[in-house]
């Protein structure tokens, strides 16, 4: 029982640290795929500026 | 001039604060939105556009946008081009904004009525509102607010920000030009250009008019700003205060904060013991007890002496210090190559240098910009505190010297210096190697003196020890229970002598690694604490507490610094602090100068330039030490 608490504990903060960086990478493929706009300035920009 | 509503494009009104720099436009933000954006006695403080929205008592729900500082609209740096642009709707994916508040400082409407004048021929719905309303009545100040009104052509709202008073009669305003009920809309169509020097003349004297008319000078001027710069800009007087000041101010981290320290270290020890003695001895116990409580606990102590540091930073940047003490450093940072305006943002990197670098936009000379932002991370950040304190704490007794002063608070002070010293040393070597030229002149306007505001010091102070709290409870946290992972698996084999930790991942990378580190005296123990304290220097402290604790030290929060004062020579102790001083411990600082610099080559070049300087830096200082029979 402690091993499975431990063991969700450890994949959580490892969830969390991670998060940022899988965050960014499925909005880039989000915004390569055409299904977000990208950040103002860029190619993928919609924001009508 | 028109009645029709100038909100009736169907979207939510947008409402944009414009005005000189530091007349309290963030201020009005925070009053309206309930917003709680730093405010501070000095220009400079708000160098992007913030957004925040409101209802108005009509029911309108308004978009409010809280613009930088500026004098004009003719741009000169990168933070007065945002507000150009946006009141003249020409700011990428921002619509041109319905109706323009245009913030003054009551106590000087001098140089606000030149931009209301060219905000005027922007054609935009315009509000005048006349911040600082009750410290230009206590100066004795009149303004016949009716006349300045008739003249300028505008509605004029006298207001008191800080106390949200005037905001009532400004939001009347609001909704009345919302519901096309006043006329608020000079309706001349966007007429607005580059002004010529004569257009500038022209302007200055129709302000002066203006002045004459609707603004009595009090009968008695006020002496007591004056009285006191005489005094604080004084520049032998005026740098020997602004020493005292610091040195007083890190004497008081040190000394004040101790029993504060001591409680919170008595009650993670307390909760350690108590978990020892209610959960089993098992995997559960050593990560609650070694891994969080031993590392977060070890970083949260420090909470003291982040709330006392920045209680002192707010007071004398709401007292209008701040500015001065640039005036005092400007001829000093002008021989290192640092352009006048670069203080505020070094000022800023104090806290972090985040928004250091980010404030550097005040700054429209691109190499004298590009000098700071490289600068920056060498400004001691409150991140560093912790680890500065473990180890003073650690290695340099808790004894007075000179009858008064704290010892520990004196090697405090110099390693600010160190910082401070460094900072320029390398602006000197760039401007002389890289960007060569000479430094433009450096105009600030000096703010009045004010008594801090208490609601504003206990929100500022607040908001950074919540901020703090909150990194210890998320980032840190996570990475610690990640680092007593790796320091417990895979455990020790059977019949294996050495301590357990050897075995584990983190055992195994830090003994890899640790003969890169070993010129400067760094144990593995330590270069396992390095690599997640790239994530933010104080995890460094958090790591340090959870490997010693996992490797068979206690595991209470008290003993870590007793932990170190045995297992490093004071030659090693010297040298981690070498590297603090220098090294690029925070990748969220590379991540802010690539998009500030919209380049990947800085924030590499500061790695590297940094990194060298850490290495060089502590391998001296520990080969001296050493030579001294200190390792």
């Amino acid at each position: 029982m402690q091993q499975v608490i431990v063991g969700l504990v450890v994949v959580a903060a490892l969830a969390w640290v991670l998060r940022p960086s899988v965050m960014r990478i499925v909005r880039r493929r989000r915004v390569a795929a055409g299904k977000a706009p990208g950040p103002c300035g860029s190619d993928n920009c919609n924001c009508g500026g | 001039m028109s009645l029709a509503s100038p909100f009736s494009h169907g979207g939510a009104p947008r409402i944009a604060l414009v005005g000189n720099p530091n007349c309290g436009k963030t201020a009005l933000f925070n009053a309206l939105t309930g917003s709680r954006q730093k405010v501070a006695n000095y220009a400079g403080v708000t160098v992007e556009r913030k957004e925040g929205s409101f209802t108005t008592p009509g029911g309108h729900r308004v978009q409010v946008l809280d613009l930088p500082g500026t004098y004009s609209l003719r741009a000169r740096s990168p933070d007065e081009e945002v507000t150009r642009d946006v009141v003249l709707g020409r700011f990428r994916g921002e619509a041109e904004p319905d109706l323009l508040v245009c913030v003054a400082d009551a106590t000087n409407l001098r140089l606000v009525l030149r931009l209301v004048l060219e905000l005027k021929m922007v054609g935009r719905p315009l509000l005048l509102a006349l911040n600082m309303f009750d410290i230009a009545k206590h100066r004795g100040i009149e303004i016949d607010v009716d006349r300045l009104s008739a003249e300028l052509g505008v509605p004029v709202v006298p207001t008191v920000a800080v106390r949200r008073a005037g905001t009532v009669d400004l939001l009347k305003r609001i909704d009345a030009a919302a519901e096309g009920l006043e006329v608020v809309a000079p309706g001349t169509g966007n007429t607005w250009h580059e002004p010529s020097a004569e257009e500038v003349r022209a302007t200055h004297r129709e302000a002066e008019r203006i002045i004459k008319l609707a603004v009595r000078p009090p009968t008695r001027p006020d002496t007591w700003t004056t009285r006191l710069d005489t005094v604080l800009l004084n520049p032998v007087a005026g740098l020997l205060i602004l020493l005292t000041i610091l040195f007083f101010m890190f004497q008081a981290v040190f000394t004040w904060a101790q029993p504060v320290m001591d409680g919170i270290k008595a009650g993670f020890d307390g909760l350690s013991a108590w978990i020892n003695g209610t959960l089993p001895d098992g995997l559960l116990r050593s990560l609650i007890t070694d891994g969080v409580i031993a590392g977060v606990g070890s970083v949260v102590v420090f909470l003291p002496q982040i709330v006392i540091l920045f209680t002192f930073i707010i007071l004398l940047e709401d007292f209008g210090y701040m500015p001065r003490a640039a005036f005092l450093m400007d001829k000093i940072m002008g021989g290192a190559g640092l352009h006048g305006r670069a203080f505020i943002p070094l000022l800023s990197s104090f806290a972090c240098a985040i928004p250091g670098i980010m404030a550097t936009r005040v700054i429209d000379n691109r190499r004298d910009r590009l000098a700071t932002i490289m600068v920056a991370p060498l400004m001691t950040c409150s991140a560093r505190i912790p680890v500065y304190t473990l180890i003073i704490s650690a290695f340099v007794p808790d004894r007075t010297v000179g009858g008064a002063f704290s010892l520990q608070g004196l090697v405090m002070f110099g390693l600010y210096a160190a910082g401070i010293l460094s900072a320029l040393l390398v602006a000197f070597v760039m401007r002389r190697l890289v960007w060569r030229g000479t430094v433009e002149p450096f105009l600030m306007e000096l703010p009045a003196y004010k008594v801090p505001d208490a609601k504003n010091l206990v929100m500022g102070v607040w908001t950074r020890a919540k901020a703090f709290l909150q990194r210890a409870g998320t980032t840190i946290l996570s990475i610690m229970i990640l680092i007593w992972f790796l320091s417990s698996f895979p455990g020790a084999p059977e019949g294996a002598t050495d301590p357990a930790i050897d075995y584990s991942i983190a055992g195994m990378v830090g003994h890899w690694l640790q003969p890169l580190v070993a010129p400067i005296g760094f144990n593995w123990q330590m270069t396992v604490a390095l690599i997640p304290g790239m994530a933010a220097r104080e995890v460094a402290v958090a790591a340090l507490g959870t490997v010693y604790a996992v490797g068979g030290g206690e595991e209470n929060v008290s003993a870590l610094m007793d932990t170190l004062g045995h297992s490093w020579s004071l030659a090693t102790a010297l040298s981690f602090l070498a590297w603090y001083v220098f090294a690029p411990q925070c990748a969220s600082t590379l991540g802010v100068v690539r998009r500030e610099t919209n380049s990947l080559k800085w924030p590499i070049i500061m790695f590297v330039y940094m990194t060298t300087l850490a290495y060089l830096a502590s391998l001296a200082t520990y080969h001296i030490a050493a030579s001294l029979g200190w390792a």
